[in-house]
């Protein structure tokens, strides 16, 4: 009678132990796990959406930083489109060479040069006039829209002419290779 | 007094196991009961948070669409702030007319000019502080970077001089020339490299003579205008 009861017992005891733990880790510990993460998932998105101010702000100033860059961009990106300056440019040389009053002017465009996002365009140039009229012209080609370097400049009198010198600039300019960008 | 238990042991037996039952019947009704409170607690509150979670989507999606945007414009703005800097870099070429404008400026009639050559020429004592680059990850770099890096690289070491060679009857004219040179903010040192006496038939003693004016801008000033540049760009006032 005595071990019929005690057995039973054992056996009550073992079913709640089993059930025990079957509970814990089959519910209770991963509900915890998932409430847990959700409660993180909460804080996180509640945290971003709080900083959303400061984003929108952020977003405006790279807007803003956008238009300037694009501004300042737009003339060399322009050129990028029409990769076909080199004959504009020489045209305008020579238009700028008769207005500062230089003569015998000569362009002797070199091989180009291609670099990664631009190409390079060397060009030797000669010319006759004043030292005042071939300032002048130099001063002309600076004020051209195009980065152009000039890069020597020799000035020899001419013989026999009065105040005339023979001039032989080396410049090159650059363009936006194909609106290659990085 | 003594009291006298009239009841069979058998009874007594049946009393003992229904108070044991009823005793094992609360035990474990009180567990179930803790377990059903607790897991229905955790399924309620799973419920709230996705309710929670569910509420906050709208407004999370438009805080993540605000944060892709800013990735895309500060990733297209830097390649933007890249093709600047090199373009801020070529247009900051030496000022050539002004420097024209200053070798005329400064000169007296007594100067004549037989030869004048404004060039870049290499130098070797800025060479040594600046060693060659090592350009191993530079293919890794925007191609806009690759450029200026190389443009910076060609013009390091380098620097603007004018050459003129001359005649001129009267040198202290020349060394004032030079002086007035020296004053200027673009010249760096105004030097004559050589001054020899013409031997002529006229009284007048004419020299020969060769200045060499180096000038003070150089690659470094460029790159200092890129990067002041493009800061400013970048800070928002003015282009």
């Amino acid at each position: 009678m005595l071990q019929n009861k005690s057995k039973s017992q054992v056996l009550f005891l073992g079913i709640l132990s089993v059930a025990g733990v079957v509970y814990v880790l089959f519910f209770l510990a991963p509900w915890q796990r998932s409430i847990s993460q959700l409660q993180a998932d909460v804080i996180s998105k509640q945290t971003e959406i709080a900083g959303v101010q400061d984003l929108e702000l952020r977003l405006m100033q790279l807007e803003k930083e956008t238009v300037r860059l694009n501004t300042y961009l737009e003339n060399w990106q322009v050129d990028s489109l029409l990769n076909q300056q080199a004959a504009k440019l020489f045209g305008q040389i020579s238009i700028l060479a008769d207005q500062a009053g230089t003569d015998n002017l000569s362009l002797d465009p070199l091989q180009e040069v291609q670099m990664e996002s631009a190409k390079s365009y060397p060009l030797a140039l000669g010319c006759q006039g004043t030292y005042h009229e071939i300032q002048d012209f130099i001063y002309r080609i600076e004020q051209l829209p195009y980065e152009i370097w000039i890069e020597d400049i020799k000035l020899t009198p001419l013989a026999n002419r009065d105040n005339r010198l023979q001039c032989e600039i080396t410049l090159k300019f650059f363009i936006a290779s194909n609106g290659n960008s990085d | 007094m003594q009291s006298i238990d009239f009841l069979p042991e058998k009874y007594k037996q049946r009393r003992i196991r229904k108070r044991v039952g009823f005793l094992r019947i609360g035990i474990f009704s009180i567990i179930v009961l803790c377990v059903c409170g607790t897991a229905l607690f955790q399924l309620v509150r799973l419920g709230s948070l996705k309710l929670e979670i569910a509420s906050l989507e709208a407004e999370y999606s438009k805080v993540t669409e605000i944060q892709k945007n800013i990735l895309e414009l500060e990733s297209k703005n830097q390649t933007q702030i890249n093709q600047a800097q090199l373009l801020t870099f070529l247009r900051h070429p030496w000022p050539s007319s002004q420097i024209m404008s200053l070798v005329a400026e400064t000169k007296t009639e007594s100067l004549y000019f037989n030869e004048m050559r404004v060039f870049r020429q290499s130098e070797t004592k800025k060479k040594a502080l600046f060693p060659e680059d090592k350009d191993t990850n530079k293919d890794k770099l925007p191609a806009a970077v690759q450029d200026l890096l190389e443009l910076q690289k060609d013009l390091r070491g380098k620097e603007i001089v004018i050459n003129i060679s001359g005649i001129c009857n009267d040198t202290t004219q020349l060394y004032d020339y030079l002086s007035k040179l020296n004053q200027s903010d673009l010249v760096h040192r105004a030097i004559v490299d050589s001054v020899e006496p013409i031997t002529g038939i006229s009284d007048i003693q004419n020299s020969r003579f060769e200045i060499i004016v180096y000038l003070n801008t150089d690659a470094d000033n460029s790159a200092n205008a890129t990067n002041h540049q493009v800061a400013t760009l970048s800070n928002a006032k003015e282009i």
